[in-house]
């Protein structure tokens, strides 16, 4: 497993949660049968943005800089590894909600596709980062 | 209307060296008591006929991610030729107990493949229904020669 995540606060979040592993048959008569072929949620989904921030140097607490998420995609291997989500990135959550999201069982939080960076202006940039929470073996 | 099923399946894998595993690929993480074995995960999918009223032999495929110990399985089962499957489909209730009824079926090993990331347990159903045209003979090794794995039989 890869280090957790940087301690960043995002500027926007969204999260949405997984699904059971199921498959629809929908016959000519309107029936419908759904076949599940597990008990737990997999491919939760978490979008990140960072607007606005120092490609080198961090302007406030916790805003983090564009290097430490690359550097942290180094460390996960890109879309390879897992790591954990630190709670200052959910600040601002509430503590009940937070839970669906650090606490599905038996669920690891990996990159979906690299980190997206956007140059706003010369050493500012938005970083977009999608993340997939799936089952792991 | 809509109809919610569950379904499970549950291995048995018995090797030549007279070791047996058991897994399951239903519930995840989880080890599941079925029969009085203790079944634990993995995340297998049967593909083929697991079923069949025709005795013709049915082949059977196994496919494991290609871990550790799907490997360790090929190589005590000696390249899953002396190997031995039962499989035994189950519907699960809401509740995730697991209901009587549905199929057994038993089978031999007839090989492996692996490749990237798949590995590939071939099995075959057991000669236990004889189609019309045999005669109602017992097997053996003077009628039939050595006995194969397969419903291959030249009469003698």
């Amino acid at each position: 497993m890869a280090s957790s995540f940087p301690v960043m606060v995002p500027s926007s979040r969204k999260f949405q949660m997984g699904e059971l592993p199921t498959k629809t048959y929908r016959s000519m008569s309107g029936a419908v049968v759904r076949r599940a072929f597990g008990n737990k949620k997999t491919n939760y989904t978490l979008d990140l943005e960072f607007k606005n921030i120092g490609d080198d140097v961090a302007f406030r607490q916790y805003s983090g800089t564009v290097e430490a998420v690359l550097k942290h995609y180094e460390d996960a291997n890109g879309t390879f590894e897992a790591f954990t989500i630190p709670n200052r990135v959910f600040r601002g959550m509430g503590d009940d909600t937070q839970s669906y999201i650090q606490g599905p069982n038996n669920v690891s939080w990996r990159y979906a596709e690299p980190p997206s960076v956007t140059s706003v202006r010369p050493g500012i940039s938005t970083v977009q980062v999608k993340l997939i929470g799936e089952l792991d073996d | 209307m809509t109809v919610e099923i569950r379904i499970c399946q549950f291995l048995s894998l018995y090797t030549a060296d007279g070791g047996s595993y058991h897994y399951q690929n239903f519930f995840v993480k989880e080890s599941k008591s079925f029969g009085g074995t203790s079944y634990s995960f993995a995340p297998f999918q049967v593909e083929g006929g697991v079923s069949s009223l025709n005795a013709d032999n049915d082949q059977l495929q196994v496919l494991f991610p290609a871990t550790e110990y799907a490997i360790r399985l090929v190589e005590q089962g000696n390249g899953n030729r002396k190997s031995r499957l039962e499989l035994f489909t189950r519907f699960i209730n809401e509740n995730g107990g697991v209901l009587t009824g549905s199929h057994d079926g038993y089978f031999v090993g007839t090989g492996a493949a692996f490749n990237d990331d798949t590995v590939e347990l071939r099995f075959r159903s057991a000669i236990d229904g004889i189609t019309q045209n045999m005669p109602a003979r017992k097997l053996s090794r003077e009628n039939v020669g050595i006995l194969p794995l397969e419903s291959q039989l030249n009469l003698r």
